[in-house]
């Protein structure tokens, strides 16, 4: 595998017949050894996108490469060195978590005495040997994610295919295996990363895609696309009576509502002077009072609102 | 077949049959054939002393037991079509081809462990037999068996893939599976011979029915042997057998999604 880019769309088109574009004219690179993130809301295309990848469906135009080798004829071999993390989390309930992986270590062609020491390697790097007689049924769901991730590094995959991994686990088990992975990509595997938690892909990639309705609508480092927004300021203020007064005058003067929350209003705006002006005006009408206000730093989540909000409204 | 598949397959065929037979489903198979050889047969045999095969007279329970064999030839079949139901609903089968899998590997080897389970329980049903003196099986009958369990599991396991590829309703699935296994076992002559009693309508549907076809063909095995006739019918069975599955096989290579 001599390619720079382990995945490679150009211009890649994907339609069900039932629901019309699921992805439409995507193009991007991820190389090797890289984490990259894929990001957008609900029904984006994140889901298809990882099918086409990983060669269960086949485009209806552009090219796909993955690994230097056409996806739509070298499916077999390219879904021999990939591990893809399905939302779903397909086990068999009724099996223990070493009988889950040996049937997959199987299924992969792992032979006996090097299938045991890989389930061992794995089932105690994700904390869960002791876990290993347990049945899947009475395992907590971070765990059976765990297990879903270990069954599909079993065969040390060069390219691990992550479908939201972290749906429904706490926030010490969503850290704990965000840093997992970033281990991972430390010992060379290949990352892709798809998720709407932004702050999660904030994290834990190297660089990001933004998906919205089947097209990408921005990509790069997380910093620089940050940086893309970062003439605009954010602020927090909070105000104990007259919200909806104070919301009037703000939206007088152009300035964004992020969010409402309570007696917190979260604004943005290009023009700092207009916020002042805007305060002042508050302030001034009806003795009204400013009980804090805050600024704060650009985070991805600002970005995806800024390039996607209004579209979702 | 290349080393390649046929090793895809038996990993396939591993996780079928690892996840399928557990002790329950084991369990199960065995009691199951009692039941019905104990109950239908006894229930039936009290009410029709005999029926008449190729001239000879047998016990109603002699000629019930080809059509239970043939009956779990049906279920087999049906069952590959639910266990892809489940396998989609789980996520399962969109795990499988995201692995080193062809589509045609998942469901040959789905098919192949049907067979397998079918075998298991028809082997019970048929020691069963033995043991009550129902029956006298010989090799050759052994083998006319299981011509006709693999021909019947494929012809109606593929037939199952085609409806539950193209319906996505887990109760329409399932109200279709009943139906069809209904009418396939009613209008055949699993519990009762088609004669010249039998009303015409019915006879017509009987004999374009694959399963009238596998129990008289299973019954002939049992009470007559291999004649020139039964061998033309289990070659136009086993042609018709891969014709069906070669249709469904491309259907599913050939299907966009499938999941």
């Amino acid at each position: 595998m001599k390619t720079e880019n382990f995945i490679e769309m150009r211009n890649v088109w994907f339609s069900y017949r039932r629901n019309g574009e699921a992805v439409n004219g995507i193009s991007f690179n991820v190389k090797k050894g890289e984490i990259f993130g894929f990001l957008g809301p609900n029904g984006a295309g994140k889901t298809t996108t990882i099918r086409l990848i990983s060669t269960i469906f086949k485009p209806d135009k552009g090219d796909l490469n993955v690994f230097g080798l056409d996806s739509t004829r070298n499916g077999l071999e390219i879904r021999k060195n990939i591990g893809v993390v399905l939302q779903r989390e397909s086990y068999e309930y009724n099996m223990s978590v070493f009988s889950n992986m040996w049937v997959y270590g199987v299924m992969r062609g792992i032979k006996a005495e090097e299938l045991k020491k890989r389930i061992k390697y794995l089932l105690r790097k994700l904390n869960l040997w002791n876990k290993k007689s347990h049945k899947m049924s009475d395992l907590s769901q971070g765990q059976r994610r765990r297990v879903q991730i270990a069954r599909e590094l079993l065969h040390i995959p060069k390219l691990l295919i992550l479908d939201e991994p972290t749906i429904g686990l706490d926030p010490i088990g969503k850290r704990w295996l965000l840093d997992y992975f970033k281990k991972l990509a430390k010992s060379g595997t290949t990352i892709f990363y798809t998720t709407h938690i932004l702050n999660e892909a904030e994290y834990l990639c190297d660089r990001i895609a933004i998906i919205n309705h089947g097209k990408i609508v921005k990509i790069g480092r997380s910093e620089d696309l940050k940086r893309s927004i970062e003439k605009k300021k954010f602020f927090e203020v909070e105000v104990n009576s007259n919200q909806d007064k104070l919301v009037e005058i703000l939206k007088s003067y152009n300035i964004r509502i992020e969010s409402r929350n309570g007696k917190a209003i979260a604004i943005s705006s290009n023009n700092i002077d207009d916020v002042i002006s805007a305060l002042n005006k508050f302030k001034s009408s009806a003795h009204n009072s400013i009980e804090r206000i805050s600024s704060r730093h650009v985070s991805l989540e600002d970005m995806f609102i800024e390039l996607l909000g209004d579209e979702h409204e | 077949m290349n080393m390649n598949r046929l090793n895809r397959l038996l990993n396939l065929i591993y996780r079928d049959l690892r996840i399928q037979f557990t002790i329950s489903t084991v369990a199960w198979t065995l009691l199951s054939p009692i039941a019905f050889i104990f109950f239908t047969g006894m229930m039936m045999g009290a009410l029709v002393q005999s029926v008449s095969i190729n001239g000879q007279s047998v016990t109603y329970l002699a000629f019930l037991i080809p059509g239970i064999i043939a009956e779990q030839v049906l279920s087999g079949g049906l069952m590959a079509g639910w266990t892809v139901v489940a396998d989609r609903r789980e996520g399962d089968l969109e795990q499988i081809l995201s692995m080193p899998f062809t589509r045609l590997d998942y469901i040959a080897a789905m098919l192949i462990s049907m067979i397998l389970f079918t075998l298991m329980y028809v082997s019970v049903v048929v020691v069963l037999a033995s043991a009550i003196s129902a029956i006298n099986i010989s090799l050759m009958a052994v083998l006319m068996m299981l011509v006709y369990l693999v021909a019947g599991t494929l012809i109606f396991g593929s037939i199952m893939l085609m409806i539950v590829t193209i319906s996505r309703s887990y109760t329409a699935i399932n109200i279709a599976g009943a139906f069809i296994a209904s009418i396939l076992i009613f209008a055949s002559s699993v519990y009762y011979p088609i004669n010249a009693n039998t009303p015409v309508v019915l006879s017509y549907i009987a004999y374009s029915n694959p399963l009238t076809y596998i129990v008289n063909g299973i019954r002939q095995a049992f009470f007559g042997g291999l004649d020139p006739t039964s061998l033309f019918v289990m070659g136009l069975l086993v042609l018709l057998s891969f014709a069906i599955m070669t249709v469904v096989t491309l259907f599913y290579e050939r299907s966009k999604t499938l999941l």
